[in-house]
């Protein structure tokens, strides 16, 4: 690992608390889901923050809430701040197992949506962010193509084309009530 | 002499005036050929010119003098085993491309508007796969023809120091992610079998995107990607 000594990190992980720690300063939030949590579905790829194969969820006070790239980040940089991962978006039964996928998973099932996957969990996260914030702020019914291709935009996929995750999550978003409105 | 046919102490020749000298003695000026694969080229022995035998990995040759073309009967062939049909590989899916495109003249840039795809598969098997197929090939084309460059020599990418933040990616917003379709023609026959597609509509829409440009510029493009700083560039 490293030699610079660690230091106690604490935050919450999809809604339960994580830690002390005892996690060097050099680590990135990618190196500690993976190697101390044993969550691996957050994925490494270009290491420079650029395809977003790796972001995860970070909730405000406000009820906001933001993308950043856990590859690139220390994770101490996440120190007492409420994180979310692809492992946090389904319900589990009593047992730890899954017992229903989230709305934004089933629809991205439901349209074939992604091929080798490693790219899908920063799908998952943009799209779960850009419903959420929807159903606080609705968007009119016709601008909700390019509001999808502005969330996802910075998502970098080589398989699918992108066609598929983007239909999913527009018509998602024109089949819920609450997150468009007529003009 | 680089790559032009010369003399000791004479310039080399242009291809202009090759061409000119060609086309006034009446010899070959264009030819077209027929090529079979079965995990290996089929080959085939014509004769030229009399007593000029040559033997190429083409099964009809169709060669231009004046303004005819004239088959040139084969004088032997060598095809590879019918047995080698058994790898599989061998009926393919066809597919063809039309792209609509705007020009930044100012920039270079270039910006899909519209693409659609046609595609003769035989019997799908699963659709949704089928149209995944398409659109990820056609993304995929979509940065050949203008975005991933991969220059040699030193700097490029054999450096090991290239990643996303030096060589492009298509995002959605340049694939015309909302604005693409794609028609899948119907099965020759009852008993037309599913055929391979693979990524198969990589390759049509190259064609497509760099025909578009010269339609649009008059501008040919001999090298890919036609990224915006090469078209900037031609443009000026």
């Amino acid at each position: 690992m490293s030699d610079t000594g660690g230091r106690p990190l604490s935050f919450v992980l999809n809604g339960a608390p994580v830690g002390p720690l005892d996690v060097p300063e050099d680590l990135t939030l990618l190196e500690v889901l993976h190697e101390y949590l044993g969550l691996t579905g957050t994925r490494m790829a270009c290491g420079k923050g650029v395809c977003r194969a790796c972001s995860v969820i970070v909730d405000a006070e406000d009820g906001s809430s933001a993308l950043r790239p856990a590859c690139l980040l220390p994770a101490h940089s996440f120190a007492g701040k409420r994180v979310r991962t692809v492992e946090g978006h389904a319900t589990r039964d009593a047992t730890g197992e899954v017992s229903k996928l989230s709305p934004v998973q089933r629809a991205f099932l439901a349209h074939y949506s992604f091929q080798c996957g490693y790219c899908t969990p920063g799908f998952v996260n943009a799209a779960t962010v850009l419903v959420e914030r929807l159903s606080r702020a609705p968007v009119a019914r016709g601008e909700v193509e390019q509001t999808v291709l502005a969330a996802l935009d910075d998502h970098l996929c080589r398989c699918t084309g992108y066609v598929r995750y983007h239909e999913a999550i527009r018509d998602l978003i024109l089949d819920t009530p609450g997150l468009t409105r007529d003009r | 002499m680089a790559g032009r046919l010369t003399a000791a102490g004479l310039p080399p020749l242009a291809l202009e005036a090759l061409a000119a000298r060609a086309h006034a003695q009446g010899l070959a000026t264009g030819a077209v050929v027929h090529t079979f694969n079965r995990w290996q080229w089929a080959e085939a022995e014509f004769e030229l010119a009399k007593g000029l035998r040559v033997r190429l990995p083409i099964d009809g040759l169709a060669l231009r003098s004046g303004d005819a073309y004239r088959v040139v009967p084969r004088t032997a062939s060598f095809f590879p085993p019918a047995q080698r049909n058994g790898a599989g590989v061998v009926y393919y899916t066809a597919a063809a491309a039309l792209v609509e495109l705007a020009i930044d003249v100012r920039t270079g840039a270039v910006r899909l508007l519209r693409h659609h795809t046609l595609l003769e598969c035989g019997r799908p098997l699963v659709s949704e796969l089928v149209s995944g197929q398409i659109q990820g090939g056609v993304a995929m084309g979509i940065g050949h023809a203008l975005y991933e460059e991969l220059p040699l020599y030193e700097d490029g990418p054999g450096s090991g120091g290239w990643n996303f933040d030096r060589y492009h990616l298509p995002r959605a917003s340049e694939v015309a992610v909302f604005a693409q379709s794609a028609e899948i023609l119907p099965p020759l026959s009852d008993s037309d079998p599913p055929k391979g597609m693979a990524e198969v509509t990589v390759i049509p829409v190259v064609g497509a995107i760099a025909n578009a440009v010269a339609h649009a510029t008059g501008l040919r493009f001999r090298e890919l990607p036609i990224t915006a700083k090469k078209l900037q560039k031609a443009l000026a």
